[in-house]
């Protein structure tokens, strides 16, 4: 820090219309400002993908993209799925590619980075309309769209906490090992975990 | 009526002087101050406006005035000039100062010491982590 200024400095008188006096003094100033990083996270998301939308994923051609939803529960029209994907069905994809956008935000002022991880991959079936699970699998991250995809992306330009950066994160979903309970026409799985963690680097 | 009054002072010999720290350090900041929280739960809206940051500095400057003399004859403006992160134009931190009432705090001899706290209103959205430094400026005009 430069060495400090001080200053006492004496009234001096102007002439102009009343006496007019004045002083100005100037010192140097200092903020410590540490590496601060806010993460704005889901705590919960629920995806319900239409069944037209399964059949096309499952056919291999269209990934899942919800927009804006979730993990906790899934819930999806199995039944039509089974009726009408009797032709599409070859090839048959078991990993549906999820995208979840506007899945995290991020304020930082210092260059950071997000880690993406699955904590609890299982989506259980209820029991009740559904049984077996959903797998999550190979979940990555992207930042203000930037297209490139890892578990881990970093953001060497964060320029400061009044930029909000935007993270999505897509992941596998293998839906092989689920089915429904009959007579119910659509299921709920629940309850796998994503973390998100940012940090410096 | 108070041009008269301080007229009088000078005229008598007396000096008004000015005194500055050599430095000001403001406390630092907190993520729990600026944010709430380092994690924050979200419904995937907008996200919350980050909270205004105050400091207070207390005993910020002194005014010595010739006895009998009002701090009142006087106004007195502060403003930071140039914070931010040193070298980096883009980071320049807007700042809001408010001089509190000056307060008297001793008497030397024919000097009367009257001393002013100072609220710095900082808004910190475009700099980046580190020291940021800039000058604080007081100036001291006779009404």
């Amino acid at each position: 820090m430069k060495k400090a200024t001080l200053l006492a400095v004496v009234l001096a008188l102007g002439f102009v219309g009343p006496l007019f006096a004045q002083a100005t003094g100037n010192t140097s100033i200092y903020v410590v400002y540490p590496r601060i990083a806010i993460l704005y996270y889901r705590s919960s998301i629920t995806l319900q993908p239409s069944a037209s939308d399964l059949i096309t994923a499952f056919a291999g051609s269209n990934p899942v993209n919800t927009g804006t939803t979730s993990i906790s529960t899934f819930t999806a029209a199995l039944g039509t799925l089974e009726g009408d994907a009797t032709t599409p069905a070859t090839p048959f994809s078991t990993n549906v590619l999820t995208t979840i956008n506007n899945f995290y935000q991020v304020r930082a002022n210092y260059q950071f980075q997000v880690i993406v991880s699955i904590t609890d991959g299982t989506l259980q079936g209820d029991g009740t309309t559904g049984s077996g699970n959903i797998l999550m699998s190979n979940v990555q991250t992207e930042l203000n769209d930037s297209g490139t995809w890892a578990a881990t992306v970093q953001q060497p330009n964060p320029g400061g906490l009044g930029t909000v950066h935007k993270g999505d994160v897509r992941f596998n979903l293998d839906f092989s090992g689920a089915s429904l309970i009959a007579p119910n026409t659509s299921a709920t799985f629940g309850d796998a975990v994503v973390q998100t963690q940012v940090a410096f680097y | 009526m108070i041009a008269v009054v301080l007229a009088a002072s000078l005229a008598a010999g007396g000096t008004v002087q000015l005194e500055l720290p050599p430095q000001l350090v403001l406390e630092p900041l907190s993520v729990e101050e600026v944010a709430g929280g380092a994690a924050i739960p979200w419904d995937g809206g907008t996200v919350p406006p980050l909270g205004v940051v105050v400091r207070r500095v207390s005993g910020a400057f002194r005014l010595l005035l010739p006895r009998g003399v009002s701090p009142a004859s006087f106004e007195v403006r502060a403003q930071v000039r140039e914070l931010g992160n040193p070298g980096k134009e883009g980071g320049r931190v807007p700042v809001k100062v408010t001089v509190l009432p000056l307060r008297l705090v001793e008497s030397r001899g024919e000097l009367e010491v009257w001393e002013a706290d100072l609220l710095f209103h900082l808004d910190l959205s475009r700099a980046s982590a580190g020291t940021l430094s800039g000058r604080l400026e007081v100036s001291v005009v006779g009404r």
